[in-house]
């Protein structure tokens, strides 16, 4: 292998972010159930770094346990990787292959079978592989085909995992890279993902003409790849027709653009928007079945709220902003709905939220906490946080 | 989860239970779609079974909602629990999905 293919094939293995991980069941099974079919006393899914192999799953610690690694040097299934076809070795002892190798010197392996794993783009990540203590005669050709399958199997575990994280990072390029910089306005949002990739993101515009700034939390119903790429897209019809169009118009271009694709999947999308001035903290909002946006101040705590739906939930449905305003000294809260999950009800996160205020001095510091108030062991959803503060005069 | 579906008065009965989440939520969906294709397009989810219900969950409703009305019907929902009306009034879908008290009630004004 030359040091291009190899440094490719590194990078592969990398991208897994699989070792030294905790054994997962979906792994666990397939070499369970290889165990098995072959009735084979240790079977396991090895991984190649650079100068160790990683034991993501085996059936036991006959040979190397789960979890658990060993140098390259002497790992079988680094020789497996070197080519495309299964590696079968029927007696380790004698096989002139492993002449010198410390696997046939230390005599423990009577027989080898490794199927390489790959990764979407060919490169060789590691092996399934099977031992017996003593020889064994080859595998039929049947026998062989289920390795394969079985093996095809666990590339395509190995592949989900990597579109995860490729779906987590195309959520986190959905998030602002700047803070507009507002005299006497403080701005800041988090967005925490536990886990699984979300639909959740937040997003402010500067609306130069009018001198408005928008601020949105949005949260598509779904996970994974699809969720974030709709996520996309209703972020990017906002942005686009924003400058354009009051916030009410402006949603119902995002509803009637996005209405195709919402439905094929059955998704829908809660949102929460608000413009307001800069000079006198006019607001107009639209809350499309969100529900947790609040208003928190030196003299009054409210909810707010209005009675439109969700983006998605009914063709041609209309969003009719409501008006108030943002005081000196006041803060505009809007949470993500693991909140409701955590503190049971609406009435429970304003609570939560005017606590945050309460005891923090800008917004930066206010999301953060709020962010810790949104989790808890059990939270598998983003918690996603967006804070504006008007300075008290 | 487990669907159990009944017949009573023209109006087919979709009665579920346990946690209408992302992973039962396809095969409510799929059930509804299922219903309205043979030919019944009224339809009561029964939800007392229901202890919690997360966005996809409301998105199969919705999505049988509509696949309902496509086809001449509605899709009604009945007997909904505390955290299930909870999400339901702060999304402000209960303005398309009403939440009757019970199964009959929601045939009974069909």
């Amino acid at each position: 292998m030359d040091n291009e293919a190899e440094d490719e094939r590194l990078a592969a293995v990398r991208a897994l972010n699989l070792f030294n991980t905790q054994p997962e069941e979906r792994f666990d099974r397939v070499v369970r159930l290889a165990q098995h079919i072959f009735n084979m006393p240790y079977v396991a899914l090895n991984l190649i770094g650079e100068e160790e192999q990683f034991t993501k799953a085996a059936t036991g610690n006959l040979f190397g346990a789960p979890t658990s690694s060993i140098p390259r040097s002497q790992s079988l299934c680094s020789l497996a990787i070197e080519s495309d076809r299964t590696l079968e070795i029927t007696d380790v002892q004698t096989d002139e292959r492993l002449t010198g190798h410390l696997v046939a010197e230390e005599g423990k392996a009577g027989y080898y079978v490794g199927a390489p794993l790959r990764s979407p783009g060919g490169q060789r990540l590691g092996a399934l592989c099977m031992v017996d203590t003593e020889p064994r005669t080859e595998l039929s050709v049947g026998q062989h085909a289920m390795l394969r399958d079985l093996a095809s199997w666990i590339e395509k575990e190995l592949a989900t995992g990597a579109d995860l994280e490729q779906g987590a990072e195309l959520q986190r390029r959905l998030l602002p890279r700047t803070i507009p910089d507002l005299p006497g306005w403080d701005l800041a949002g988090r967005c925490v993902q536990a886990g699984a990739v979300g639909g959740d993101f937040f997003d402010w515009q500067e609306l130069h003409r009018s001198g408005e700034v928008q601020i949105v939390l949005a949260d598509v119903m779904g996970k994974g790849v699809q969720a974030a790429l709709l996520a996309a897209g209703v972020r990017a019809i906002l942005r686009g027709t924003t400058p354009h169009n009051t916030l009410g118009a402006s949603i119902e271009r995002v509803a009637s653009d996005m209405d195709e694709d919402l439905n094929e999947v059955s998704s829908f999308v809660t949102m929460f928007a608000a413009r307001f001035g800069i000079t006198d903290g006019a607001m107009d909002y639209v809350d499309a079945g969100h529900g947790l946006a609040f208003l928190v101040g030196p003299d009054r705590t409210l909810r707010l709220s209005s009675a439109s739906l969700p983006i998605g939930a009914l063709p041609d449905d209309q969003w009719v902003p409501g008006h108030d305003e943002i005081r000196p000294g006041e803060a505009l809260a809007v949470v993500s709905d693991g909140f409701l999950d955590v503190h049971g009800n609406a009435a429970a996160v304003l609570d939560v939220v005017r606590e945050a205020h309460a005891v923090t001095e800008d917004a930066g510091s206010m999301a953060s906490l709020l962010v810790v108030r949104g989790m808890d062991r059990q939270t598998t959803d983003d918690v996603t946080v967006v804070v504006v503060r008007r300075a008290a005069v | 989860m487990q669907i159990e579906q009944s017949e009573r008065d023209g109006v087919v009965v979709l009665s579920t239970s346990g946690r209408f989440n992302m992973m039962s939520a396809p095969r409510v969906k799929t059930r509804i779609d299922e219903t309205v294709a043979a030919g019944s397009a009224r339809i009561v989810v029964d939800l007392s079974e229901v202890d919690f219900i997360d966005s996809s969950g409301l998105g199969a409703l919705i999505g049988g909602l509509k696949t309902a009305r496509q086809a001449g019907g509605d899709l009604r929902i009945a007997a909904a629990g505390e955290q299930v009306v909870t999400v339901l009034k702060l999304t402000n879908l209960d303005r398309i999905l009403t939440p009757f008290d019970t199964v009959e009630d929601a045939i009974h004004e069909w």
